[in-house]
Formats: structure tokens, C-alpha cells, sequence
């Protein structure tokens, strides 16, 4: 690979906007048929590093470089109208979700013909009749393996699912036959299956010549497909090298600390829970289908027994169903006969794509929605089907935490009001012990006091989940029902809220349902799992067993789609 | 699937004239005063006997309810009353008077047009852009009334190029065409600024960027659609104030039209044009509005049904 | 940075203008010592010049003084009819949104109905129906400004009732009233009070336009539609006597729309 003709080359190359310097001389080179991965956290200028690339900077950014050649062109000095003649033609650009990506007012075949427009043939650059198009297109988004293309063309975007509209917008990418390929965060928005798939595509393109940059956030994502790594940082390349160098042998500290705070799954034998108590109240099983048997509702804890005392299960969920009237008038089933119990202070993850109902589930057992069969119990007490006002006074004892906290804030509200209204169900206590409560609650989610008069839009992302995690446990809940709470976040940020859940757990010892899409995020924090499709559960058992050892064909699609560190 | 829509459709365009109609009916029965009055005038000394036979002549004599059924009967048959003032069936006073009234709102229409896309579409650069919007600001917040009246005491006393009244040839009409169309394209000229720049912030033209595509391109067969929609909704607005300007500049310079028999019948409260003009403008903007549906599902493709809870909290 | 300085001189331009009109409106004294009613045939249409900085009209009357004068009435107008249709329109704009969803279906066709027309027209029908005069103006244009506050309202309501904070209070077991007034209400009212600021710009031009077509006040009364109006004759020998009044409607609701929008500006910064 190393004598192939170079694509990319950068020296030097700095943006700046007025006086701040966020990209800072970064070199980097490609070869065609490589693959380069630029990794790095919100603001650290990979998106814009990119964007020099295509000459596609903001008005107000300033570029300067010692070096910027594009598959030979020196592109340093090229006026606006030259810049139009490299983009798509030798350089093209594929983005995060295509159902923005794309035109959503135009068809599919129109947005991947646009670059044979603007440039003509590729290969002798000539205007394009209609049919040559037609043809054209067809041939592209059939390279990129979109079935019935000749149909998709004519489709908008939105009528076409996530993994193929995906394709579709390489195809647009690839239509002008680019020698590079600039991918920025290509597959975040995909579930891991789609993913994988999307993955091994790109693979493919870049094993048949052709150059690809891509932009991540997850050092997981490009280790399979990524020949060399750069990790950036505030605008700087901190450590670059082959893929298996840097993620098996990092040598710069923050690569370490990227590397350690990435979830993922551990390789078997799975390491003993950290509680020794199994949280399923049944036996637990290998595989087993969700049915409501089981040793069905016990009868210990259903005889009022009251909070916080006991050994029965702190939530129970019994036979649930959620139905939904689909467009074409049918009936789906969001959630579908799922039983299961939380035992004290154990942690169950709830895992599945999106659309398998883990939400519409997390939003049964916390009461914001009813459910169409079965019911929930609350510390053995009856929770669905009862009079909200009968529920308010209970609900102290199960608090949510949602993926979005800064919705989930009222935007008049300083943090420390936030957190004040958790403390409503409580006692009634003076004003002063109230404060010295918040200040409390606030330090024992890592939140100086000095940020409590703050309103929500000026705390970062870790520090709005850290709020909401500090108004959730203001009443002492005996549970957290938390729906993605990291999946917004940083990799580095991610870590620290699962470390600060962690502990919750383990300090107070409230127990856990932790909603996500992130199989490696659910290993590092649940001891047992339920795997959810189509509303059903397909799987189920410690977590350790689950990914070691899956039996059904979807839990097993979904483990071997994780993407893993070598 | 389609007919039923289409049958709904027209159903809900009936109701909403039926109901201009009834409320026209019922506001204007509520109204104090006697029409017969209105209708010869106040200084007529009409004896007692002639009152109640003209009374007994228009029906005004029956029960509401029997007023109103031959009230709606008669609009079916396309009837809308005489004037009480012009001694003239209402369909005619309008038909008399919608020739000119429709050239002025066309003309201003279009006017509007222009002047919105020249602004929003061609101006370019921060500071140009900047200049524009201060004047689409003052456009919206002048009144149209005195906008009328500094254009002609510019450019008809004062420069002498165009006629101060009348309706005569395209010379008469560009000084009312343009009062109108001066608001009406700075609201519109600033929708479509704001909706070029939210597109040209959006992912898909990043990407049609990517492609090589120049400012042209993106704005004629990207950005421009997407700024038509948040216009589009605009259009009963725009038809509205062309209808409502047509009132005060009519006024103003003295032209034949609709407004100019509006405002008469209004002032001196001849009840059957004002609910002619009432139902008809209903008839107009459910026009309008069919228009409009059907353009936002020509250039919007995802206007379709979302997922629906069965009893999912609102 | 020129730009910001820029839109922060015009804010405090703006707001400046609409101190003044408001100070006219309250205290016309302290603007001029002249009688806006009296006539003075040796001062008959004199161009804007000291003594008259607005020149004189064709009685003589010094038109600053009808302008200075003629402030209270729009004002009044554009503030009460303003404020009345606000509120009026919260309370029926909340009620739908918590109403049940047949209720809020048909409420919302009428006003959206009605929202299809622009604010004059609605008003002119309005006038049809009371019949002219100062006090049906100032009904006529409160009644076409009340759909738009109904809509908002409504949306806002939904909007708020549907947020992620009012979930999070019932999550929290937060009483049902006590979220409605320390959540929903609140957040309600801040766009709503935006939407009020730049309508009163609106009802003053929807009420100048009644007035214009001689359907408000009647002479002598200082109106600025009415003086508009009278200017309307004097075009040829006197320009000043319709310009001024107009610059005096422009000036307030281009402030009105500027304070407006800063302020939707700083909601919006809040919000997001």
C-alpha cells in the first residue's frame, strides 16, 4: 500500500477564526486505497479538518497551509469557482444522516445524478444525456449493493429505511468517481447491525482503490476498517500510527483515556458481577422466551409489604403490552407480553434497535404511559392502572432519567430550582435545610456549587445529566429508569456518568433499569439483560451469559455487530 | 382512497362558505336599526304603510328562520340580494366592479413577487443583505394608506409621471399595484430570506456543496423549494392583503373596484352587498386554500401520515 | 462587531422612539404649548419652518401639535385593544389546548378560519357589523387581532404540556396545578408577550386604516389615520400634512417590531 499514488497530502494546515486557532498545523497524508481515521471529541476540529479538505470552511474561518494537495491539485490558492471543480469530482463528501444529508424535496436518483451534471462524464467530462444518466445512476447505487435501484431512484429519501438511504448518499458521494472519500461520523446515525453492514461497504470501496477519510467519534466504529488512526484534540494531532499501534499501544495520554472510557464488551470469561445476588427473581436461563410463567407474581411481596424493606422485587412487570395504530390502520404492538422483576439495587439493561419498543417500555414502568395488557407492580404494590393521583405521592420512588436533559429542564430554572423541585415529595423543611440538602445532592453528582444559579442552556452536556441525576435521586428513589442517558454525550463524558450511576448504585443502593442501544454501555454497569425486538423480549439472562453465550439469531447479529478493538 | 379525500375535501370547503354565509346572516339580523330605513335614507319621510309594504316586499316580515332558509336558498341559486342603496342585485354591483379590483391585485401580485425574490434571492453579501432587510422592516410597518400617499406626491405631483387618480391603462395602475405590493413583499421577502438561509444551513446543502454545485444551483434546485414552503404559508395572508389594500387604495386613488363598494356599502350599511363581499370572500380564500394544499403536496413529498397512538397522550 | 453595534444603536433607537410616543400620548403638554384644534388663518398651510416643524394645515392648526395630540388615541388603541385581545386570548388559547381533542378540533378550524384573513379585513367586517365610530375601531381591531393570541396560545400550551420539564414534574409528583402555574403558564405567556409587543404596531395601522377611510373619529378630533386623511386633498400644495402623521405610525411600529423581536431573540437564546 505503500507505493500507491498519494490522494491527500496536508502540511501545516491551520484554521483560525479571528484570533482562535482550532485547527493547528495538522499534517496528514493518504494514499489511494487507505484508509485514514481522524478521531476525536466535540471541538476537537476533526469535522473542520475535513471541511478544509473539501474547501467547504464557514465565511469567517481563515485557512493557511504549507502544504494542500488534493489528489495532486494544490488547492491552497484556488478561487471558489476552482474549488466547484475538484468537489465531487476528485474529492466527495458523505455525512452523518442521510435523511438530512440528502435533498428530503428531491428523489433519490435526482441527488445522485446532480454530480454527474455539474461535472459531466466522469471519465471524459462531456454533458450527460438524460438516458446515459438514468443509466448512470442506476449503476451507482447498484455498486453501493441498494437493491432494485432502478425503483429506489425514484423514491424520496424519507421513504427509504436508514442502512439504504445511507448508501444511497455514497452513492451520490462516489456518482463523480472522487479518488477521495471523506466519511464524517458515517455510520453514528445507523443502528449496530445497519451499522456493520455500512461498515463493511466502505471496506470494500477502499480495498477497490479508492481513498477514504473517516471522521469519528468512536475509536470502536473505525478500528475495523481504519488502516491508520490520527486522534485529535483541541485542534491538534496528538498521536498518529496504524490502526493496531495506537488502540493496542497508545502512547499519548489522552489516546489511553479515549481508549479506556470507551464501553465495550469484554472478551469471555465474562468477569464476576459486582453483586453477587442475581437480580432476575427467576431462575435465569440461557435463552428463554417472555412469558409472564415463570414463578408468575409472588405472593411475598404482594401483601403490602412496604418500601425499602424486604426481599421482594422492587419492580415488577407482568405480561406488558403496548399497542399503536399504524398509517395503513393495523395495530402494532410497541411493547409485547414482557415480564420481569428488579430485585433491590440490581441494574437490568434493556437493549434493542431503535423501533424495538425500549422506550415506549421504560415509559410503562414509569407510569407516563399505560399499558393495553398486563400491569406493573411498585414495591408490590399496584402501579399501572391507578389513579395518577393515588400514584403522585409514590412516585418519589422511581425517578427517570431521559436521554435529553436539557428538555427535561424548564428553561426559566436555575439548577438550583431544578434540583429544589426533586425535593418536593420530601418532608417539608426549612429553607436553609433545604439549600445544604441541594448543595449536597449537587456534590454527590460531581457538580460545584459555584454552577447552581446557572440556567440549563449554560452547562455543558455531562453537567445537565449530572442535574437530572441529582433532582432523580433528591427523593431517594428505590429506582432509576434511565433511557439512553449517555448516548448524547462524549466517550469521555459517557464514562464519567456510568461511573457516577455506578456508585448511586452502589451508595445508595437504588436499583437500575438502563434503557439503551449500546450493548458495550449496558455491559460496564448491568448485571443481567433483556434483548428486545419488535416489542418482544428475545433474550434474557446475566449479561456475562447473554454476550458470551447468545442463543438467539438476533442477540447474536447484534453481538457480532458491536464494533470491536482488536 | 383519493376520491374519498377529494369528496372531503370539497365537503370542508362548503362548510367553511356555509358558515361565512350563516355568520354574515346571523351578525347582520343582529345588527340595531331598521334596514328599511337604511334603505330610504334618513331623511325620507316614508309614511308607516309604505315601510311595511317594502318590509312585506323583502320578507323582512317572516320569522328568522324563514328569512334564513330562503336567505341560504336563494345564495344556492346564486342570488345574493339587492342592494338596498343601488337598487341592483349584488352579483351584479360585484361583477361590475371584480374586472378592476382583480387587475389590481394581479398586477400588485405580481409586482410583489419580483420585488420579494429580487431581494431575497439576488441581493447578496452581508451588508447588501443588511439594507434589504431594513427595508422589507420599514415595508411591513408603513401604512399601506400612506405609502400610497408619498408615492403620489412623489411621483405624480411632484415628478408628474404617472396619473394622481383614475383607472386609466397600465399608466394608472403602477402607483395602486405598487402600494399594495410594497408590504406585501416585504413580509414575503423575508420569509424567503429566512427560509433560503435555514436551508443553506441544513446538512443536504452542505452535501449539494460537496457536489460542486455553486450558489446558483443550490438555490434553484435546492434551497429555493425550502424556502417556498414556509412562503406558501403565507398565501391566504398575501390574498387577504390584497383584498384589504384594494379597500384603502381604491380610497386613495380614487379607482372603480370592490374596495371602493365595500367601504360605500359599509358606510352607509347596505346589508346585502356587505354579506355578498362577506360570502364571497370566503369563497376566495377556500380557493386559495385548495391552491395552496395542492402546491405544498407537489413540492413536499413527506406530507403524509405519521404513526398515530390509539389513545396516546396529546 | 459593526453589525452588533449597529442592531444595539437601532434597539435603543427604537426603544427611545416608543418612550417619547408614549410620553405624548400620557403628557402632550410637555411636547408643545400649542392647542392642536386652533385654527389660525394667517398661519393657513405653512411649510414645516420654526414656530410649526411640521408646518400648518388648511385652517391653520400647527401639525405638530395634531400629531403630538393625535398619539393618545392610536396608542390607546393600539395598547387596550392590544392588551384585551391578549388576554382573552390566553385564556381561550389555554382552555383549548386542555381541552379535549373534539373541542380543541373545532375551535381550531374557526380560528384558523379566521387566520386566513389579515387583521384589516377582519376589522373592516367588524366595523360593517358595530358600525363606524372611535369606540368600535378600537373593538373591530381588538376582535381581528384576538385569533393569532388563540392559535399561540393553543400551540404553546401544547408545546409546553408535550416538554420534557412538564414530564420530568409529574415524574417528580409534582401536583397537576402547581405544574400548570410554576411551568405551563410561564412559559407560555414569554412568547405570547413578544407577539403582543409587535402587534401593537398592527392594531395601530389596522385602527389608522379605519380611521383613514372616515370610519374612526371624525374632524377635528387629532387622529393620524384622520389626519392622513385630510392630507389626502392636500397633496398638492401641501405634502407635510399627510407625510408627517405617517412617519409618526411608521416610527412607532418599526420601534414596536424591533423591541419585539429582541425580545423573541432573548427568548430564543434562552430556549435553545
Amino acid at each position: 500500500m505503500t507505493d500507491a499514488r498519494e490522494v491527500v497530502r496536508a502540511t501545516g494546515l491551520t484554521v483560525r477564526f479571528g484570533p482562535t486557532v482550532v485547527v493547528d498545523s495538522v499534517s496528514l497524508s493518504l494514499a489511494a486505497g487507505e484508509c485514514l481515521a481522524i478521531v476525536g471529541e466535540s471541538g476537537s476540529g476533526k469535522t473542520l479538518t475535513a471541511r478544509a479538505l473539501l474547501g467547504l470552511l464557514p465565511d469567517d474561518a481563515v485557512l493557511s497551509a504549507d502544504e494542500l494537495l488534493i489528489d495532486g491539485v494544490d488547492v491552497r490558492r484556488l478561487s471558489e469557482a476552482d474549488w466547484r471543480r475538484i468537489r465531487g469530482a476528485r474529492v466527495g463528501l458523505v455525512s452523518q444522516d442521510a435523511l438530512v444529508s440528502l435533498d428530503p424535496l428531491r428523489r433519490v436518483g435526482r441527488e445522485v445524478a446532480e454530480v454527474l451534471e455539474i461535472h459531466g462524464d466522469p471519465s471524459s467530462g462531456d454533458r450527460m444525456p438524460r438516458a446515459a444518466l438514468d443509466e448512470t445512476v442506476t449503476a451507482q447505487l447498484g455498486r453501493v449493493a441498494v437493491p432494485e435501484p432502478e425503483e429506489r431512484a425514484r423514491q424520496y429519501p424519507h421513504e427509504l429505511s436508514g442502512g439504504l438511504r445511507q448508501r444511497a448518499l455514497i452513492a451520490s458521494a462516489l456518482a463523480g468517481e472522487p479518488g477521495v472519500l471523506i466519511a464524517d461520523e458515517p455510520t453514528t446515525a445507523l443502528d449496530v447491525t445497519v451499522q456493520a453492514q455500512v461498515l463493511e461497504l466502505l471496506s470494500g470501496l477502499r480495498d477497490d482503490g479508492l481513498g477514504i477519510i473517516v471522521i469519528s467519534h468512536d475509536l470502536a466504529v473505525v478500528a475495523g476498517i481504519a488502516d491508520r488512526v490520527a486522534v485529535m484534540r483541541s485542534g491538534r494531532i496528538v498521536e498518529e500510527g496504524t490502526t493496531v499501534e495506537v488502540l493496542s499501544n497508545p502512547r499519548h495520554p489522552y489516546t489511553r483515556m479515549l481508549l479506556a472510557a470507551a464501553p465495550r464488551l469484554p472478551a469471555t470469561p465474562f468477569p464476576e458481577p459486582s453483586f453477587p445476588e442475581p437480580s432476575f427473581a427467576e431462575p435465569v436461563e440461557g435463552s428463554r422466551p417472555s412469558t409472564s410463567s415463570g414463578n408468575g407474581p409472588s405472593t411475598s411481596s404482594g401483601n403490602g409489604t412496604s418500601a425499602g424493606s424486604g426481599n421482594g422485587p422492587v419492580l415488577r412487570a407482568t405480561g406488558l403490552g403496548r399497542d399503536f395504530r399504524r398509517p395503513d390502520g393495523g395495530v402494532r404492538s410497541a411493547v409485547d407480553d414482557v415480564s420481569f422483576d428488579v430485585l433491590p439495587a440490581a441494574a437490568i439493561g434493556i437493549v434493542g434497535e431503535s423501533g424495538s419498543g425500549k422506550t415506549t417500555l421504560a415509559r410503562l414502568l414509569l407510569g407516563f404511559d399505560a399499558p393495553d395488557r398486563g400491569s406493573v407492580t411498585l414495591d408490590g404494590q399496584p402501579w399501572s392502572g391507578v389513579k395518577e393521583g393515588r400514584r403522585r405521592s409514590r412516585r418519589g420512588d422511581i425517578q427517570y432519567i431521559s436521554q435529553d436533559p436539557l428538555g427535561s429542564f424548564d428553561p426559566r430554572y436555575t439548577v438550583s430550582r431544578i434540583v429544589a423541585e426533586g425535593l418536593r415529595g420530601g418532608p417539608r423543611t426549612s429553607s436553609r435545610s433545604r439549600a445544604a440538602r441541594i448543595r449536597a445532592l449537587l456534590d454527590s453528582v460531581g457538580i460545584d456549587s459555584s454552577l447552581a444559579g446557572r440556567r440549563p442552556h449554560e452547562l455543558s452536556g455531562g453537567q445537565r445529566q449530572r442535574v437530572a441525576i441529582a433532582r432523580a435521586i433528591a427523593s431517594e428513589p428505590r429506582i432509576l429508569v434511565c433511557d439512553e442517558p449517555v448516548s448524547a454525550l462524549d466517550v469521555s463524558i459517557q464514562a464519567t456518568i456510568i461511573d457516577l450511576l455506578a456508585g448511586l448504585r452502589r451508595d445508595l443502593g437504588v436499583a437500575l433499569v438502563f434503557v439503551s442501544h449500546d450493548l458495550a454501555v449496558v455491559a460496564t454497569l448491568c448485571d443481567d439483560v433483556l434483548v428486545m425486538r419488535d416489542g418482544r423480549v428475545v433474550e434474557r439472562g446475566a449479561i456475562g451469559e447473554v454476550f458470551a453465550h447468545p442463543q438467539h439469531p438476533f442477540t447474536k447479529a447484534l453481538v457480532d455487530a458491536v464494533p470491536r478493538m482488536p | 382512497m383519493v376520491f374519498r379525500r377529494i369528496l372531503a375535501r370539497l365537503a370542508g370547503m362548503l362548510v367553511v362558505v356555509w358558515g361565512a354565509a350563516t355568520a354574515a346572516f346571523l351578525v347582520l339580523k343582529l345588527v340595531p336599526g331598521d334596514p328599511v330605513d337604511v334603505m330610504l335614507g334618513v331623511s325620507a319621510q316614508a309614511s308607516p304603510e309604505l315601510k311595511q309594504s317594502i318590509r312585506v316586499e323583502l320578507g323582512l316580515d317572516q320569522p328568522l328562520a324563514v328569512q334564513y332558509v330562503s336567505y341560504l336558498s336563494r345564495l344556492v341559486r346564486g342570488d345574493f340580494g339587492t342592494s338596498y342603496q343601488l337598487r341592483l342585485p349584488v352579483t351584479d354591483v360585484i361583477g361590475q366592479q371584480l374586472g378592476y379590483t382583480l387587475q389590481l391585485a394581479a398586477a400588485s401580485l405580481a409586482l410583489a413577487l419580483v420585488i420579494a425574490l429580487v431581494g431575497a434571492v439576488v441581493v447578496h453579501g452581508r451588508a447588501a443583505r443588511g439594507i434589504v432587510s431594513v427595508l422589507e422592516l420599514l415595508a411591513i410597518s408603513s401604512p399601506p394608506f400612506w405609502i400610497g400617499l408619498v408615492l403620489l406626491s412623489v411621483f405624480a405631483f411632484g415628478l408628474g409621471w404617472f396619473p394622481v387618480a383614475g383607472a386609466d391603462g397600465i399608466q394608472g395602475l403602477v402607483l395602486p399595484a405598487a402600494t399594495i405590493a410594497l408590504p406585501v413583499a416585504g413580509i414575503l421577502g423575508q420569509v424567503l430570506r429566512t427560509g433560503l438561509e435555514d436551508a443553506e444551513q441544513q446538512p443536504f446543502a452542505t452535501t449539494a456543496r460537496a457536489r460542486g454545485a455553486g450558489p446558483a444551483r443550490l438555490v434553484l434546485r435546492h434551497t429555493l423549494r425550502h424556502a417556498a414552503i414556509p412562503a406558501l404559508t403565507l398565501a391566504g395572508y398575501i390574498v387577504g392583503s390584497l383584498l384589504g389594500g384594494a379597500v384603502i387604495v381604491e380610497s386613495v386613488f380614487a379607482r372603480p373596484g370592490l374596495g371602493r363598494v365595500a367601504l360605500a356599502a359599509i358606510t352607509n350599511r347596505d346589508l346585502p352587498v356587505v354579506m355578498g363581499i362577506i360570502v364571497f370572500t370566503a369563497i376566495v380564500f377556500v380557493l386559495v386554500n385548495l391552491v395552496v394544499d395542492l402546491a405544498y403536496r407537489a413540492i413536499d413529498p413527506r406530507i403524509g401520515a405519521p404513526t398515530t397512538a390509539i389513545r396516546g397522550a396529546r | 462587531m459593526r453589525r452588533r453595534f449597529a442592531a444595539r444603536a437601532g434597539l435603543i433607537v427604537a426603544a427611545l422612539f416608543l418612550v417619547a410616543v408614549t410620553l405624548m400620548a400620557v403628557a402632550p403638554g410637555l411636547f408643545t404649548p400649542l392647542d392642536p384644534l386652533a385654527t389660525d388663518t394667517d398661519q393657513v398651510l405653512r411649510p414645516p419652518g420654526w414656530g410649526h416643524p411640521f408646518g400648518t394645515d388648511q385652517t391653520g392648526r400647527d401639525m405638530f401639535a395634531r400629531v403630538v395630540y393625535g398619539a393618545s388615541y392610536s396608542l390607546g388603541v393600539g395598547a387596550g385593544a392590544t392588551a384585551a385581545a391578549l388576554v382573552i386570548g390566553v385564556v381561550v388559547g389555554t382552555l383549548v389546548g386542555l381541552a379535549p381533542r373534539v373541542v380543541d378540533g373545532v375551535a381550531m378550524r374557526g380560528v384558523e378560519i379566521l387566520l386566513a384573513f389579515p387583521e384589516f379585513l377582519i376589522a373592516l367586517f367588524a366595523i360593517a357589523v358595530l358600525g363606524p365610530g372611535p369606540v368600535n375601531v378600537a373593538t373591530a381591531v381588538g376582535v381581528a387581532a384576538l385569533p393569532a393570541y388563540i392559535r399561540v396560545a393553543r400551540a404553546e400550551t401544547l408545546v409546553v404540556r408535550r416538554s420534557g420539564y412538564v414530564e420530568a414534574a409529574r415524574g417528580l409528583g409534582v401536583h397537576p396545578l402547581r405544574v400548570a402555574v410554576s411551568h405551563v403558564v410561564p412559559n407560555t405567556l414569554r412568547p405570547l408577550g413578544v407577539i403582543a409587543t409587535i402587534g401593537i404596531g398592527t392594531t395601530i395601522v389596522a385602527a389608522a386604516g379605519l380611521s383613514f377611510l372616515g370610519l374612526g373619529p371624525q374632524d377635528p378630533t387629532p387622529e393620524w389615520g384622520l389626519l392622513l386623511s385630510g392630507g389626502r386633498n392636500l397633496l398638492a400644495q401641501a405634502w407635510w400634512v399627510a407625510f408627517f402623521p405617517g412617519v409618526l405610525i411608521t416610527g412607532t411600529v418599526v420601534s414596536a417590531t424591533v423591541v419585539g423581536r429582541r425580545l423573541r431573540r432573548a427568548g430564543e437564546g434562552r430556549r435553545s
